[in-house]
């Protein structure tokens, strides 16, 4: 049998089903929904955290191993969040604009004050 | 102790009861078992046969058709069966991954990548001679000296020099079963391994 029907076989039995819309692209505005466990001595908290940013890349040729990068600017800092795509962490994700981009790897905004047209203007 | 051939796929990262692991994906079709002896007393004699093929050269083929099975491309004998192995094997034409039932470890053995002629910089972690100043020039990541001079007025045995790396037989004891898929013939085992895609691996049992 072939290796990536094989592939496509354990994914089916792995990755539970969710009602998550995961069809963004790269240069959308998208907030994400995650949950973050905090281990104390004695407690585990379970909250529920925002993060809200665009889309940088998104990477990965079968679904256990596809990431995807958020980058936000918190007080003229820069923040990214690496993600796995279908990672049980993530509760919900909502798309708030649709970028209009170039390329499909937005890393050059690192190193520039660039920002991202909207789709529609 | 008995031991099964397989194939590596490839890595994936895994969420078990939201917890991730590194995995590697292991491919173990049914293994043939083409027969069983005695030498004697408590001691027995097995060859396993691992995937099927077409052309095969006579001296193997004088085996195979003795036995009356089919051409296998890996051949692997095994000597000292302990009793227990031998009463699981008996009356049985194929082993598969129900042999790892229940158990939590394993070890694997499989050839290492071959990086071809290396020097002594990324063979051996040397650290070069010197820097690139102070007069010195053409011998960045050379070895330096291999010796005294007249005293012994030889290079010792053994003394580390660029050659030939990796393609090496490697074992890597104690690896842990996350699952297997009895269906398939799929084995899920946490952490690397030795080797390329589609390499030939040697699975057995941690003691």
């Amino acid at each position: 049998m072939n290796n990536n029907k094989l592939i496509k076989y354990l994914e089916l039995k792995y990755i539970n089903k969710t009602n998550i819309n995961y069809k963004f692209n790269v240069g959308d505005n998208i907030s994400v929904y995650y949950e973050n466990i905090q281990k104390d001595n004695f407690k585990t908290k379970n909250k529920l955290l925002i993060f809200t940013g665009y889309v940088i890349s998104k990477k990965g040729d079968n679904k256990f191993n596809k990431t995807f990068i958020i980058r936000k600017i918190i007080n003229n800092i820069g923040v990214e969040i690496i993600f796995y795509l279908y990672s049980p962490y993530i509760k919900d994700i909502i798309i708030n604009n649709k970028g209009k981009i170039r390329k499909s790897k937005l890393y050059y905004l690192r190193n520039s004050n660039k920002k991202i047209k909207n789709r529609d203007s | 102790m008995i031991k099964i051939f397989g194939e590596k796929i490839k890595m994936i990262t895994l969420f078990i009861n939201k917890k991730k692991y590194p995995c590697t994906i292991i491919k173990s079709s049914p293994n043939k078992i083409i027969f069983i002896k005695k030498i004697n007393k408590g001691n027995y004699k097995l060859l396993l046969g691992y995937k099927k093929i077409k052309k095969i050269n006579k001296p193997l083929s004088g085996l195979f058709s003795k036995y009356k099975t089919d051409n296998y491309k890996k051949l692997i004998e095994i000597n000292n069966l302990s009793n227990e192995d031998f009463k699981f094997l008996k009356n049985k034409k194929f082993i598969d991954l129900n042999y790892f039932n229940k158990i939590k470890f394993i070890d694997i053995v499989g050839n290492s990548i071959g990086k071809g002629f290396q020097g002594v910089v990324k063979r051996y972690n040397f650290s070069g001679v010197g820097g690139k100043t102070h007069g010195q020039h053409n011998r960045l990541r050379s070895p330096g000296s291999i010796g005294a001079g007249s005293s012994p007025s030889r290079v010792f045995k053994g003394l580390k020099m660029a050659g030939r790396m990796g393609n090496k037989r490697i074992t890597i004891k104690k690896i842990k079963i996350l699952d297997i898929d009895y269906k398939k013939n799929l084995l899920l085992i946490k952490g690397s391994i030795p080797g390329k895609k589609n390499n030939f691996l040697i699975i057995r049992k941690w003691k």
